[in-house]
């Protein structure tokens, strides 16, 4: 009667299992776009302006890369939820 | 138990629901003869409500292999769809990547070139200027992210 019972509980808990018939996966995102920005770089201790301007240079760049992948990203969302919206 | 006609293939499903409704069909027909026919005639009556529920039954599922029949091509549909928006979806990664590289190689270069044009400014710039110690705080100050402030910092 037991077994009766346990069968019959684990045939309606597989009815929970409904089949999807239709797999859709997340849309992978490009390797550059994983890395965070880095933290801007510190001037060591100087009396040299060019020392100053030369990590000044430094972190516009970084700036810029961040400004980059931020950019590439919003690209990124937007053609995806175009592609992801015209499967009906 | 119905989501395992999943399991089934379409054609044996198709063969079973349709050979049910013919079943029943000729049952039914042979059980308004079954009084001209011998060996049969005193079951003509009984034959004739066996074939009936044999061809409502099959009617019934005429009626459910027509809605799985469509939903199986409605999901196949959905899964060609899926494979061609995975597809444009690789495509566009691709096409976001390669530009991706080609801008940060841009910035690069451009961090090279003013450099080198630092190189060429060093002795100007570092015989008309000192910077204050107290400047290089403040800069490296506001240079950290705020987020990460701690009261020391301030």
């Amino acid at each position: 009667m037991k077994k009766i019972i346990f069968i019959t509980l684990l045939l309606s808990l597989y009815g929970c299992c409904t089949p999807i018939p239709v797999e859709r996966h997340f849309p992978s995102v490009p390797v550059e776009l994983k890395t965070p920005c880095p933290d801007l770089k510190k001037i060591e201790p100087t009396t040299k302006l060019s020392d100053v301007v030369d990590t000044v240079i430094d972190n516009y760049s970084l700036y810029h890369e961040c400004s980059i992948k931020f950019k590439a990203w919003i690209d990124w969302y937007d053609q995806q939820k175009t592609i992801f919206e015209s499967v009906k | 138990m119905w989501f395992l006609l999943h399991l089934i293939p379409d054609n044996f499903l198709h063969l079973i629901v349709h050979g049910i409704t013919v079943i029943g069909i000729v049952g039914f027909a042979i059980s308004i003869f079954a009084k001209k026919i011998p060996f049969i005639s005193s079951y003509g009556v009984m034959l004739g409500l066996i074939s009936l529920l044999i061809l409502v039954l099959g009617v019934y599922l005429e009626g459910g292999y027509g809605v799985e029949m469509m939903w199986r091509n409605k999901a196949a549909d959905l899964q060609k769809q899926i494979a061609i928006a995975e597809e444009k979806s690789k495509t566009v990664n691709a096409v976001i990547e390669t530009q991706v590289v080609k801008e940060l190689q841009t910035v690069h270069d451009v961090q090279v070139k003013w450099k080198e044009k630092l190189v060429t400014i060093t002795e100007k710039i570092d015989a008309q200027c000192t910077v204050d110690p107290d400047a290089i705080d403040l800069l490296n100050k506001a240079a950290m992210n705020p987020l990460d402030y701690t009261e020391e910092a301030k």
